[in-house]
């Protein structure tokens, strides 16, 4: 990979709304949209995401599609043991706390995969269509596996896991699979300009929005520690690492690869904080929406895109 | 017309536990709620976690014993583990019989 893919994907306009709206807040421009669109935003998007998603399965067929299903199930275990592991040993932070920023890492954030897929179609690069399933896949396994990490016996496990299931996020992706996958192609067209011809646009206020709110979290980051700092860099490329092994490993297309790299390497900021704060209401917010929302999510937006996408094109 | 003498209880939460405590107030034996989507500042600072949603305001006007009961509830299953703050306020409401 060189300067310029990092370069490029810094100019696309969803990357550029983001880094813009950052710099924005930071230097306290009043760059803010009002507050009842960020739901309206984050429920259009994830709906979209799941009728792209299913109206490909509705394509393909499940037999292609589950080898990766199984092996996006395995990623949710894996990155959030190797999050967990990392942040129990070098960062020195409690298993509550420890087992709180896992779930984050384990989960994954659509909004990071809405932007490496939309980076995917400006080049031109073909990937598996059905990858929204596996969102949905990664985004529960992971919160469920790092929740049962921290043993804490004042956790309701079954409870937790129930209301991030039926989370709106999770409720939006497979509502719209469902949707997307029984309509079919054909009969999806004229919802089109709507769930398509609006989509990067709406990314594009959604990441406005974003920037925002990761610039408070940035400011938050001197309390929260160098060390931690230094995991939710290390960790997203330590994960998407292995997301693009797997990926390759399952015969994804590069386009795939990159996309299953990017899905490992992300971390979740709506369906997770919400779960941890109800399964682990002893964790720190602080710490986890801090480390995913203010240093991953601009680290992968940023840097780690054109790197997954490098490293799928190297293995691939 | 005639009033009835009943304690109108506010609760103002962090979105996450909404739904549980709707639940909560309806088995303690509340008839009804009314819900509404707030932002500011508590003596833990400002509202966290607006990612979660905005925080939300319940309010019930239910008989004494339903008041004491919902508090009860609270103090065990929220105040030490969520952001949930409630008071009580003496309120005379017509038609008493719908509390």
């Amino acid at each position: 990979m060189d300067g310029a893919a990092i370069v490029d994907n810094l100019l696309s306009p969803p990357v550029l709304a983001f880094v813009v709206s950052l710099l924005a807040a930071l230097l306290r421009f009043d760059l803010r949209l009002p507050e009842a669109l960020y739901p309206i935003l984050s429920s259009y998007l994830l709906l979209a995401i799941g009728l792209k998603g299913g109206r490909a399965l509705a394509d393909s067929g499940l037999a292609d599609a589950w080898a990766p299903l199984l092996a996006a199930a395995g990623l949710g275990v894996v990155t959030p043991l190797v999050a967990f592991v990392l942040l129990r040993a070098l960062g020195r932070i409690g298993r509550t706390d420890a087992a709180g920023i896992a779930a984050h890492y384990g989960s994954v954030s659509a909004v990071t995969f809405t932007v490496i897929v939309a980076t995917l179609d400006s080049r031109g690069t073909a990937h598996e269509g059905y990858m929204a399933g596996l969102l949905a896949v990664l985004e529960v396994v992971g919160i469920v596996v790092a929740i049962s990490l921290a043993r804490d016996s004042s956790t309701r496990f079954g409870r937790a896991v129930g209301e991030v299931v039926r989370g709106r996020s999770i409720s939006f992706l497979l509502g719209g699979i469902v949707i997307g996958w029984m309509a079919g192609g054909e009969r999806l067209a004229p919802v089109d300009p709507v769930f398509t011809g609006l989509f990067t646009g709406a990314l594009v206020l959604f990441l406005v929005e974003m920037g925002a709110l990761a610039a408070e979290r940035l400011r938050d980051v001197r309390t929260a520690g160098w060390r931690l700092a230094v995991l939710a860099v290390a960790i997203p490329l330590l994960n998407g690492t292995v997301g693009a092994l797997v990926g390759a490993a399952i015969g994804l297309s590069t386009g795939g690869t990159a996309i299953l790299a990017t899905l490992a390497a992300s971390a979740s900021y709506i369906a997770a904080p919400a779960a941890v704060r109800i399964a682990l209401p002893k964790a720190s917010p602080g710490l986890y929406v801090t480390a995913s929302l203010g240093i991953t999510f601009p680290f992968n937006l940023v840097v780690g895109i054109p790197l997954y996408i490098a490293l799928a094109e190297a293995l691939t | 017309m005639n009033t009835v003498t009943r304690q109108l209880i506010t609760i103002v939460a962090e979105a996450v536990v909404e739904r549980r405590l709707i639940d909560d107030l309806k088995a303690c034996g509340a008839r009804g709620y009314s819900v509404g989507h707030v932002s500011g500042e508590g003596a833990t600072g400002r509202h966290l976690l607006a990612l979660n949603g905005p925080s939300v305001r319940i309010e019930s006007v239910v008989t004494d014993e339903v008041a004491q009961a919902i508090l009860d509830r609270l103090a065990r299953d929220y105040f030490e583990r969520f952001a949930v703050v409630a008071w009580l306020s003496t309120v005379q409401v017509a038609r008493g019989d719908r509390f």
